[in-house]
């Protein structure tokens, strides 16, 4: 072996120096933080994951990009239960209702399309994740069904899913455990060589941090707000979302990036709701239109398309979901929602007859929609009309005015003569349609999004192989499997329920993997 | 960066400035209310490059939100009792425009109400009552 020159021997050592000198990632950009966990989105499956792991005694950054916590859980209402102590206590528990029960309605609901295993995971673990909300003080003030064709798990929350936001948001921005940091949007996910995920790039005022953690959840609510995002797999991004919470699909968008695979991704939580002007602010629409959005759901209206045509039984209108689904079908996807002098009256002295969830009950006196009514009318630009003749109305709302009255006599006689022949509607709420009549446009918007990424029951990305990406957890409405074809309303509170069952689940995963 | 004993003496003109003060009007920007109470850009914005003000400068004054939303607990609801916990003070408090109802992004008609005319006491120390404009 040839000796090196001293000359050669000194300029390598002092390159060796050099390189000592200089930290010893320098390829890798430097992490501004470490923790155990972050959790990007503040949302209800953010939230119960957070509250989780810091009760398991980790550390977390949670990371939420709007200036306040619990993005669409502030606009839900009610949890998904199945076996629960308050159904025991109500009596809607076993035998009425079982876990095994409970799964086969969701299964048949979903023709089996549905991640069967996911599916069990989700309706065993509801009823104590529920007790488990009640210990961390979530207070519920019933159990209950939102369309007449439901079943009972609906567990609501006193103050609806705002107050659940509040209770565990709090809860973790007290601990000393917790870095919570608001209006910081994750940017990029951090992965080593074996493609393992390490960490999160996020963004804010301040500038960019890069987080260095031991597992990741993202937790970012779906992509109901990307509306390209939902043309793309919905093949229509419809009227768009109900309440814009900037849900983009960064979770969704972050596993697929490392491989994972998606299902479902055509189903949105679509609900058939007036179509109002826009409002100025991106939130829920106020509560007069809420209004007209409850009286746009009542079975006694009529609906027809824009052919003047019925086309279904309108007790279906209960049901948000079934409602939509048959407005989808028609041309435009949009609908004529009709209905009478009487039926004003009905709706603002008696009361509806089928709630708009818990946001305006079943029950309620519509005040505020037969208040604004008539100026809505007289606005001429709100999409409400009203007509002293069947022909006016038709002209008013651009259907074929022939048919529009054939469609009326015919309700008219099938209310008379207690048989819908084209509909098999209910006797109950047929009412016939005389006098003054009023019309609204009938739209698809969509809540939540809730197709996403395929998961394991510890809530990690899976990719073609069915293998988990390391690192990497994915909980809530980024998550696909729990809806094949359309949201199930008939057993409401799912996807509150998996949100926030999905994120308490991941964080025990994660707790269970570090000791 | 203030010292300790600065920053004492320098809660102490505060709190003096604003008990001189009688009634402020919350339509009035909150910049110019703090102006009128004798307040110099540098309380808020430091001495050095004017930033925007964080909620950590406010509470270094106004203590915390619990204690704020004890003094306003009259109001129905109280704007500092709600699920945004800990919102950023100035997403309605905006410093030189006038204060907007950030609650009103989602809730269209929320108002804060009180039975009679408001009044929203300040800071037990600072004694004075500020007559709530609606």
């Amino acid at each position: 072996m040839k000796l090196m020159s001293i000359t050669r021997l000194h300029i390598l050592c002092a390159v060796a120096a050099i390189a000592m000198a200089i930290p010893a990632f320098a390829a890798t950009p430097q992490f501004t933080h470490e923790t155990d966990v972050v959790i990007v989105g503040a949302g209800g499956a953010g939230l119960s994951a957070a509250q989780t792991l810091l009760e398991g005694g980790a550390k977390v950054i949670l990371l939420e990009q709007n200036p306040f916590p619990g993005g669409t859980s502030n606009v839900a209402e009610g949890i998904f239960g199945a076996e629960s102590k308050m159904q025991r206590d109500h009596y809607f528990g076993p035998p009425m209702q079982t876990k095994d029960s409970l799964f086969k309605h969701e299964m048949e609901y979903n023709h089996w399309k549905a991640n069967a295993t996911l599916v069990r995971w989700f309706v065993d673990q509801s009823g104590a994740t529920i007790d488990w909300l009640q210990e961390e003080g979530v207070p519920f003030e019933e159990v209950s069904q939102t369309t007449y064709d439901g079943v009972r798990t609906w567990h609501v929350i006193k103050g609806h899913g705002a107050t659940l936001v509040k209770v565990l948001f709090g809860k973790v921005k007290s601990n000393p455990n917790a870095t919570v940091m608001m209006e910081t949007g994750a940017t990029d996910l951090i992965t080593d060589d074996h493609k393992h995920v390490i960490g999160v790039v996020a963004k804010n005022q301040d500038g960019e941090l890069r987080i260095k953690a031991k597992a990741v959840i993202l937790a970012t609510g779906g992509f109901a707000d990307n509306p390209e995002m939902v043309k793309q797999y919905a093949g229509n991004a419809f009227a768009g979302s109900v309440a814009n919470f900037h849900k983009v699909g960064f979770g969704i968008q972050q596993a697929t990036k490392l491989g994972a695979e998606t299902e479902a991704m055509n189903v949105l939580m679509n609900s058939a709701v007036y179509d109002k002007k826009k409002a100025e602010h991106p939130g829920p629409a106020n509560p007069t239109d809420l209004q007209f959005d409850a009286v746009s759901q009542q079975p006694m209206n009529i609906m027809v398309n824009s052919l003047g045509e019925r086309f279904c039984d309108e007790v279906i209108a209960n049901n948000f979901t079934l409602q939509a689904n048959a407005i989808e079908r028609q041309p435009g996807n949009f609908a004529w929602i009709i209905f009478s002098q009487d039926l004003r009256k009905h709706y603002a002295d008696d009361g509806i007859d089928g709630g708009m969830g818990v946001i305006v009950p079943a029950g309620t006196k519509v005040a505020k929609f037969d208040a604004a009514l008539d100026e809505y009318v007289k606005e001429g630009d709100r999409n409400v009309y009203s007509a002293d003749t069947v022909e006016e109305l038709a002209a008013k709302i651009h259907v074929p005015a022939e048919t529009l009255k054939a469609t009326i006599e015919s309700y008219n006689h099938a209310a008379a003569v207690n048989l819908d022949a084209a509909f098999a509607k209910d006797r109950y709420f047929m009412k016939p349609l005389t006098g003054k009549l009023y019309a609204f446009r009938e739209v698809i918007r969509y809540l939540v999004t809730s197709g996403g990424v395929k998961t394991n029951l510890n809530f990690q990305p899976l990719d073609k192989d069915h293998k988990p990406i390391e690192g990497l957890y994915i909980v809530g409405n980024d998550v696909g499997g729990i809806n094949a074809d359309s949201y199930g309303l008939s057993s409401p509170g799912t996807s509150f329920g998996f949100a926030v069952g999905s994120g308490h689940q991941a964080a025990r995963a994660i707790l269970a993997s570090s000791k | 960066m203030m010292s300790k004993k600065t920053s004492l003496l320098f809660l102490a003109l505060l709190v003096g400035a604003v008990s001189a003060l009688a009634v402020a009007n919350t339509t009035k920007p909150l910049a110019d209310r703090h102006k009128d109470v004798g307040l110099t850009c540098d309380a808020c914005h430091g001495d050095g490059p004017q930033k925007p003000v964080t909620m950590s400068k406010c509470l270094a004054c106004h203590e915390s939100y619990a204690k704020i939303a004890e003094r306003t607990k009259e109001l129905e609801p109280n704007p500092h009792d709600n699920h945004l916990i800990d919102l950023e003070c100035t997403k309605c408090h905006i410093g030189h425009k006038t204060q907007e109802n950030y609650c009103r992004s989602c809730h269209a008609d929320m108002e804060f109400t009180k039975s009679s005319q408001a009044a929203l006491i300040l800071p037990a120390d600072h004694a004075r009552v500020f007559e709530l404009n609606r």
